[in-house]
């Protein structure tokens, strides 16, 4: 199973760049690289209500479960 | 001292100490031809197989060599102050491989003459490359706790 962060999906529906995004929910842009490129362990629910609130979106909308058959 | 400093101080130190051995055995190792030799006037009984006594003490010298190597490669990480990494953990693993081999040669040289000492050398052998396969599953834990929490967004 797999956890899929659709954050350059949002981004772009919101055309928003990722340093605009870094600057306004205060993460290095390498963070927010890390989170974009699905290379995240785990997400924390400030940096997820930081996100939520700069995109104007639902937690939903940015995180989607694809059960790929592997557990982890 | 703060303790940062002290940690520094200690590293230095081994460093130091660890560079010092490095090429004080390579020194030995090459010697060995001459230096079993010289100390036999001490001890007579190395010179009764000689040829294997230079030949198992040569492969001791270069598996103690690639001990000292990869302690230097995990005291570098120490200094770059980034030590939690996968490979120390192979450093480790491969630290503890050397020293059951170790102990392993020290079984051989008992064979060509045993001594109390030697009974001692391949404890201390074993219980190096125990704990060093030990440290490398805490090192592999540490390890994994440090990316998962690195890649905490």
């Amino acid at each position: 199973m797999s956890i899929i962060v659709n954050l350059d999906v949002m981004m772009a529906k919101r055309k928003k760049g990722l340093s605009e995004l870094a600057a306004e929910v205060d993460l290095t842009l390498a963070n927010l690289s890390i989170l974009k490129n699905n290379k995240a362990k785990a997400v924390r629910f400030s940096t997820l209500n930081a996100i939520c609130k700069a995109l104007d979106c639902q937690p939903g909308d940015i995180l989607e479960f694809v059960d790929d058959g592997e557990d982890e | 001292m703060s303790q940062e400093k002290k940690m520094e101080l200690w590293v230095k130190i081994t460093k130091w100490v660890l560079d010092a051995m490095c090429v004080i055995g390579v020194g030995v190792i090459i010697s060995l031809p001459w230096s079993i030799k010289w100390m036999s006037q001490a001890m007579p009984y190395l010179m009764d197989d000689y040829e294997a006594t230079v030949i198992i003490y040569f492969v001791l010298g270069i598996s103690a060599e690639k001990i000292l190597w990869e302690l230097r490669k995990i005291l570098g990480t120490v200094i770059k102050k980034d030590c939690f990494v996968k490979e120390n953990v192979v450093s480790l693993q491969k630290m503890s491989k050397w020293a059951f081999f170790i102990a392993l040669m020290c079984v051989v040289r008992s064979y060509v003459h045993s001594s109390l000492l030697m009974v001692t050398v391949i404890l201390v052998f074993v219980i190096a490359g125990m704990s060093g396969q030990v440290l490398s599953f805490v090192f592999a834990q540490a390890v994994s706790y440090k990316e998962e929490n690195d890649f905490t967004i």
